[in-house]
């Protein structure tokens, strides 16, 4: 059996979304800038996707931009607001912008660049359920202060931002807010538009970030929303496209594909989210019974639907990883040393994980896709693979040894009392 | 992204698992990135008759520390010093440069294990 549970890196293209790019990567070849026949045919299918794109967070058309996918948007919304900032308050006024640390890296880099640039910018913690606080939000504003970034769905955990209350504090005082809302979308309702009347809830960011590939659409391409008279440079120069905001031409296939995927997460999301959530608590409620020095990272109150992140002691994220592969369960881990990335999670720390366990979690995240019987044949797996390392684990019959609260039966007999010696190795290459 | 040596080792570890009667055990940490690594020995005239280890680490960490073990049976005293990173990473097929730290992990452990040896108490 194959189950795919890494939903939160990407989801497989629905169908329908598929039929809706195929005219466009074969007879339909036209440029949407072309005014000819064929051109005009892609327009309108930027177009129309431009609408549905739109519909799905409750915005006008002409406040869509299309880009290559949710890091160019971040880039877009956090180097293009300070560009504007700055031809504003002239190149040698101070710089500040606000973001937190647990910032996707399209976020957290960009902002880290801006450091570079001169620009500041603060970090803002968060909480043990990675969620920040907005009295320290407030208490970060300055004059200077030229833009707030913070996400709304967290990718690692899930967590979900207090948006209509960060909302409401840029509006009182005045600064741009950019939330990268790639994560939920398609997961949780977001309307962003002029809305309901009821202020206390609205969100009303000025830049909101999205990914064609989180919502079952295609790869490479995203979207920024940009309000209505929010001042914005643009970050790429070679043409008049998108308004002159994103130079380049359209990825017409792309962008239909989105649309269409927009689409059917506006008539979805709502039931997709209640039967998803439900799979995801029985695949945790269970996964905690059965498998002991297991439990869940973050909070689970403010979470989307989709995602689970728990740490598993005494066994190593990456092996998980590829252990459970190697038994058909994709799932991800935030520190691989095959990948390069031998740090632990910068989510995970900041909600104040140690680095051992940091290294021992893994995300789950689920979707449209996913079946109960999915659900319970890695109910069955991550058990017996979770022990296989474990039994493997020489910390781990060390604490057993001195706690045998749990499962004696692992450990055969105790050796000779090891040395430790610490080895520090310089670790040249990862990129 | 790892070669079949490598999953195989890892899917099935040699030589995994405690050891009664050993003449030495170490354990080296890699405190970049977490792993550990104990290895034991039982030296009966003067060659490996048995070789035990436990990991907690990357793929790559327990497939080294897995041939490794298999390198060491039945060598003497001067076959373990002779035993480089290099060999280890040859037998699982190469070691891209992002995981080669496993495979310097298994021989740390090897060269703390021949010092053991070399003067036990």
């Amino acid at each position: 059996m194959r189950a795919y549970f890494d939903h939160n890196a990407t989801t497989p293209v629905a169908p329908e979304v598929l039929t809706a790019m195929l005219p466009f990567l074969g007879a339909e070849c036209g440029n949407a800038s072309s005014i000819h026949t064929p051109g005009q045919r892609a327009r309108t299918a930027v177009e129309e996707a431009r609408e549905s794109v739109a519909a799905l967070i409750g915005v006008q058309p002409a406040e869509i931009v299309f880009t290559s996918g949710g890091t160019e948007s971040d880039n877009l919304a956090i180097f293009g607001a300070v560009a504007a900032a700055r031809c504003q308050r002239g190149p040698v006024a101070k710089l500040h912008v606000i973001t937190t640390q647990v910032e996707h890296h399209a976020v957290l880099h960009s902002c880290q660049e801006l450091q570079r640039q001169g620009v500041e910018v603060t970090f803002l913690p968060v909480s043990a359920d990675a969620i920040v606080n907005p009295d320290d939000i407030r208490r970060s504003l300055r004059p200077e202060t030229v833009l707030l970034s913070i996400m709304h769905a967290n990718n690692e955990l899930g967590a979900i931002q207090p948006l209509s209350e960060i909302s409401r504090i840029a509006a009182e005082a005045g600064v741009p807010f950019h939330t990268d809302a790639v994560q939920s979308v398609g997961k949780l309702p977001v309307n962003v538009g002029p809305v309901s009347g009821n202020s206390a809830s609205e969100v009303r960011p000025a830049f909101l970030s999205l990914s064609a590939h989180k919502i079952y659409g295609p790869k490479g391409v995203g979207a920024l929303f940009i309000r209505s008279g929010t001042p914005l440079d643009p970050i790429a120069f070679g043409g008049h496209h998108e308004r002159d905001r994103r130079p380049g031409t359209e990825n017409v296939p792309g962008i239909a594909g989105f649309g269409k995927a927009a689409q059917l997460a506006l008539q979805r999301q709502v039931s997709d989210a209640a039967r998803i959530g439900a799979l995801r608590d029985r695949f945790e409620r269970e996964l905690l019974a059965r498998i002991p020095d297991c439990r869940v990272n973050g909070g689970r109150a403010h979470r989307v639907c989709n995602t689970t992140n728990l740490v598993f002691r005494f066994a190593e994220g990456e092996s998980l990883v590829i252990a459970l592969d190697l038994q058909g369960i994709a799932c991800a881990t935030g520190a691989a040393c095959s990948s390069g990335a031998i740090e632990p999670s910068h989510v995970l720390l900041a909600i104040g994980l140690s680095r051992e366990d940091a290294r021992s979690s893994l995300r789950f995240s689920f979707g449209r896709a996913t079946t109960d019987a999915e659900i319970d044949y890695a109910l069955d797996v991550i058990p017996a693979v979770v022990a296989r390392l474990r039994r493997l684990s020489p910390i781990y019959s060390d604490a057993m040894g001195r706690s045998p609260k749990v499962g004696a039966q692992m450990i055969a007999e105790s050796a000779a009392a090891p040395s430790s010696v610490n080895i520090a190795h310089e670790v040249a290459h990862y990129d | 992204m790892f070669s079949e040596a490598v999953l195989d080792h890892f899917h099935n570890p040699r030589n995994s698992g405690e050891l009664s009667g050993v003449s030495a055990t170490v354990e080296v940490t890699n405190p970049v990135c977490g792993d550990v690594l104990r290895l034991a020995v039982r030296i009966t005239d003067g060659r490996v008759a048995e070789v035990r280890f436990k990991a907690q680490g990357c793929v790559t960490a327990i497939a080294s520390a897995s041939a490794l073990t298999e390198m060491m049976r039945g060598g003497s005293l001067e076959d373990l010093r002779g035993i480089t990173a290099e060999q280890i990473a040859d037998a699982l097929g190469g070691l891209p440069p992002a995981s080669a730290h496993g495979s310097q992990l298994a021989t740390d452990a090897l060269r703390a294990l021949i010092a053991r040896l070399g003067d036990p108490k």
